[in-house]
């Protein structure tokens, strides 16, 4: 049986998260939010870390079930952690847990319950800021992630398969990122083969693609070539997949086309799903 | 030692929606007078992280938070990350039905349905008291160097194993973070999501428990009182073991593993675990005992287990309230295990011989007395009978005393004793050796993973070579095929320009034709060109300037004769005309010819231009065309050959995945090995250094001291 071993400290699994830092995701996204691409993404990731902190954190603490990177392809290709993680690729999550670049105050109006609407301040730890300068080498990026991949499953033979997830807005400009993006997956635990999901950024208007099983509905050579480098959903993300109202059968693929904030959220979450943590 | 548990309740029906994340209520409890208006919890102190934020402790569904009231009460309160079906329903059952025990596992809560407001919404929580406790795992690291805590421990969970059936309580999911440990030795059970209580009979369970804990063969339907009888033997096992021996903390799991000595492939494959076969295999009896009890369930008994069988009634155990001897409070199966470890660095004593032959006593003495001293000079010197005598009646001696050896109790004991340390020793070394041949191995697997790769990576530079070579050369038929093309283009505009300056020269003769045809020769005033020479002219067919095109000479006998080239080329000779008379003529001519060629057209005009770019139109089109045709099949077959790249790479992807698969199997598989056989050995040397101090026990237990103890009592 693959995709079923378990995550414990002993025997954790891995994270890496490509962020696209092109000049175009300094575009709005679509969907009608008045926000920039990189800020939504930037946004959504240093949620999910905080959501992943809490997630494995236990009486004495975020126990490092999991080693994360973040890696910016742009300008260059490289660690996009800010602050006292700058320039490190895979950290151990316990660390990532305690070593934002800061904690931002932030005020929000939020409900009260009785009808109305308060103003509230949250404390939000910022890991990683938006960056939109130079081309997408998408080709660099997944190759950068093949040899974290590589490394990682060398070290951890048993492990749950690590998981890279590509968020991107545009096209590959240094060549054909399938071939980079199977060699990606060629490299397995005894558990299965690392996963590869990419979600595609989209400034148009048009209706998300959510996690399609076949790729005639999609519009071109370019998402198509997204989708078939993208893993299929393993049975456990599939079925929490469906928990969350998203239509999945076996050939359904970790891949999101035209995606907006909402969609975005869903990606990382369900991608982000690996076995039950206890 | 609980604070009066209350089970209360407040809740309306929630419908199937989607709950929060842990890190959602993080940020709602950023503000408790906020996410807790208008309940108890309101304004309620949350206990944080180095962030500042609210801490969390996660389960797999749930977070729970510390969070301390204005009177100093603290409280865990429990937030759920998603919809359990029937969930208020289960914990009012579970709440009435706990509050009428009296037992002091239980830990109070309230089930408030109207709980947290986050983000606009109220969702349920479970407020819980408090208990200063540490879950099993870190009481047990805290407590590995401490058998009699640890058989404490196990006796308390037979006790609380217990109750529950007793109560008809099933928790569900009992493990190590379910099981805390408070200061005074009492153990406290939390987590009553997935708490089985008779009321709830009939219903699925709502989880199936840690799969550490659980026999492969749970499903939700299991859901009943016998629910904890599998997770109770794992960790009833394990606790014994832990007391009997506790170098197995170490020996059987990793650190940070989350489990207790067993795990869910030792459930899965009982006769494979090497866990397992470790404690079936203890030298510990009552151990070896209890291990193989629950092997048999394993194989027999895995979806149906029997109730735990703890190894003495613990109700002949006191409850240690008061500091009594540690001790006397032990099971007697651990009594004794606590006072043999308790001197374990002492080697047993020596064993001594204590029966002693009277007999045999007498004749040593005889034979020492009289054949040594007497005996062996009278038999050298004195007569050959006598040394016949000597020596019968030193074998007679010998033979009775070998005898005499054999026949001591301690002789059996102390051969036992050898033959066992020899085999132990045996043991280590075979141990020893088998380890190190899996050392070997493993450099032979790191080499082979090493090959592998770079076999791999060459194999993906090939295929990128040879498309780049398809490519290429597909390329380079293509770009000589359009090279043609532009050949024969260039060709088709050349033979038009041609076919231009060949009209234009048409045209151009015409128009000094046409001119010259203006200029009779009678009217144009040659010198000596009368009326009969212009006849005669007429004559051969010249009458304007247009009927010829020039002048030869020819010899004529003596004479040079001149000859009148005409338009079509034939020469004619006009009477009269000398060579002096058609030379004249012919500048005359030559003179028009000037004078009109510089009024002759220079171009085509743009209709006869029109006509002729239609005549090669065609031409033109055909070749474009087919310049086009090309380039799309040139685009098609590039494309072509690049489905045909990724078809290949995608093949040799799942060729390589397959190949890494197998590599990691190995590994993994090694990596076991070589645990285990560290282990193994580890235990070897434990038994052999055992086995060798059992031995040197014996070490007063030879022939020699036998005879010594025979001749003087003392061994």
């Amino acid at each position: 049986m693959t995709y079923a071993a378990e995550i414990s400290r002993a025997n954790p699994s891995c994270f890496v998260f490509l962020v696209d830092q092109s000049a175009s995701m300094s575009d709005p996204i679509g969907g009608g939010a008045q926000q920039r691409k990189a800020d939504v993404v930037a946004d959504a990731i240093n949620r999910l870390l905080a959501e992943l902190s809490v997630k494995c954190a236990k009486e004495e603490g975020v126990r490092d079930y999991f080693h994360i990177a973040v890696i910016g392809y742009g300008h260059t290709v490289g660690s996009a952690f800010t602050g006292p993680l700058a320039g490190r690729d895979l950290v151990p999550l316990s660390q990532v847990a305690e070593k934002p670049a800061r904690v931002e105050k932030r005020v929000k109006k939020v409900p009260d319950g009785a009808g109305g609407l308060v103003e509230t301040t949250t404390r939000f730890p910022v890991w990683v800021d938006p960056v939109a300068n130079g081309a997408t080498p998408m080709c660099r990026a997944l190759s950068r992630a093949e040899s974290l991949v590589s490394d990682w499953v060398a070290r951890h033979p048993d492990c749950f398969p690590p998981i890279v997830l590509n968020l991107t807005d545009g096209e590959s400009t240094d060549g054909d990122p399938a071939s980079a993006a199977w060699a990606v997956q060629t490299h397995v635990s005894a558990d299965g083969a690392a996963l590869l999901f990419n979600l595609h950024v989209s400034a148009a208007k048009a209706v998300p693609v959510m996690f399609p099983d076949t790729d005639v509905a999609l519009p071109d050579t370019y998402s198509r070539t997204l989708f078939g480098m993208s893993s299929l959903l393993p049975p456990h993300m599939r079925f929490y997949a469906m928990q969350q109202g998203v239509t999945a059968t076996d050939l359904t693929r970790g891949f999101v086309y035209n995606a907006d904030i909402t969609s975005l959220v869903q990606f990382l979450d369900i991608g982000t799903r690996a076995t039950d943590l206890r | 030692m609980t604070t009066s548990p209350s089970f209360t309740w407040t809740s309306d029906e929630e419908p199937a929606r989607s709950f929060p994340s842990g890190a959602t209520y993080v940020e709602a409890l950023q503000n408790t007078a906020l996410c807790f208006r208008g309940t108890d919890l309101a304004g309620a102190e949350v206990r944080v992280d180095a962030l500042g934020r609210p801490r969390a402790i996660s389960g797999n569904f749930a977070g729970v938070f510390s969070l301390t009231v204005a009177d100093g009460t603290r409280y865990a309160v429990k937030c759920f990350t998603r919809e359990v079906r029937e969930q208020a329903t289960r914990y009012r059952a579970v709440g009435e039905h706990l509050a009428r025990l009296d037992d002091d596992w239980t830990v109070g809560f309230d089930y408030i349905g109207r709980g947290i407001l986050v983000e606009g919404t109220w969702y349920p929580v479970l407020r819980m008291e408090w208990v200063e406790a540490v879950n099993l795992v870190r009481w047990i690291e805290r407590n590995t160097d401490d058998p009699a805590a640890l058989s404490h421990t196990a006796t308390r969970f037979a006790r609380l194993v217990a109750e529950l059936a007793a109560a008809g309580v099933g928790h569900g999911d009992l493990q190590h973070g379910n099981l805390l440990v408070c200061s005074d030795g009492s153990i406290k059970l939390v987590d009553y999501d997935g708490m089985y209580v008779p009321a709830l009979a009939g219903l699925p369970a709502a989880e199936t428990g840690h799969r550490n804990y659980q026999s492969p063969d749970r499903t939700a339907a299991d859901f009943g009182p016998d629910v904890d009888r599998f997770s109770s033997w794992v960790v009833y096992l394990s606790l014994v073991a832990l007391a009997t021996d506790p170098s197995l903390w170490r020996q059987l799991r990793d650190e940070d593993a989350e489990h207790l000595l067993l795990a869910e492939s030792d459930f899965a494959d009982p006769t494979g675990s090497f866990r397992l076969a470790t404690l079936t295999g203890h030298p510990d009896a009552r151990l070896r005992g209890l291990a193989e009890r629950f092997q048999d369930i394993l194989l027999h008994h895995r979806a149906a287990p029997p109730p735990l069988e703890p190894l003495e009634p613990f109700d002949v155990v006191q409850p240690v309230k008061a500091p009594v001897p540690v001790i006397a409070a032990l099971p007697a199966w651990m009594a004794e295990r606590v006072q043999a470890q308790a001197h374990m660095p002492a080697p047993p004593p020596l064993v001594r011989f204590n029966r002693r032959t009277p007999a045999l006593t007498v004749l040593t003495w005889v034979l020492l007395v009289l054949l040594l001293p007497f005996g062996v000079p009278a038999a050298v010197f004195v007569d050959e009978a006598m040394a016949i005598v000597d020596v019968s009646a030193v074998l007679a001696w010998t033979a009775s005393t070998a005898l005499g050896y054999r026949r001591q109790p301690e002789h059996s004991r102390a051969r036992a004793a050898r033959a066992e340390r020899k085999r132990l020793v045996r043991a280590r070394l075979a141990a020893a050796a088998h380890l190190t041949r899996l050392n070997l191995e493993a450099r032979r697997i790191a080499q082979e993973a090493e090959r592998s790769k770079a076999e791999q990576q060459r194999s993906r530079r090939t295929l990128q070579q040879r498309h780049n070579q398809r490519l290429g050369t597909h390329q380079r038929a293509v770009d000589e095929q359009l090279q043609r093309i532009d050949r024969d283009r260039q060709a088709s505009a050349a033979r038009m320009h041609l076919e231009e300056q060949r009209i234009l020269v048409v045209r151009q003769k015409a128009h000094l034709r046409a001119r010259l045809a203006l200029f009779p020769v009678k009217t144009a005033g040659i010198e000596g060109m009368g009326p009969v020479l212009t006849a005669n002219l007429e004559a051969v067919g010249i009458r304007t300037a247009a009927d010829f095109v020039g002048v030869r000479y020819a010899m004529h006998g003596a004479n040079r004769v001149a000859f009148f080239v005409l338009v079509d080329g034939s020469s004619v000779r006009a009477a009269g005309i000398g060579e002096v008379k058609a030379a004249r003529i012919d500048q005359w001519r030559e003179h028009l010819t000037t004078k009109a060629a510089g009024s002759g057209p220079t171009s085509l005009t743009p209709a006869e231009r029109q006509i002729l770019k239609d005549r090669f139109a065609a031409e033109k089109a055909g070749l474009d065309a087919q310049y086009e045709q090309v380039r799309n099949e040139a685009e098609r077959t590039t494309r072509e050959l690049r489905e045909v790249l990724r078809a290949e790479q995608a093949a040799l992807a799942d060729e390589l995945k397959a190949a890494n698969t197998a590599i990691a199997r190995t590994r993994v598989d090694h990596d076991r090995a070589v645990a285990e056989a560290a282990v193994v050995l580890e235990r070897a040397r434990q038994a052999a250094a055992e086995g060798v101090a059992q031995a040197d026990a014996f070490r007063p237990v030879t022939y020699l001291g036998y005879l010594r103890f025979t001749a003087t009592g003392r061994s």
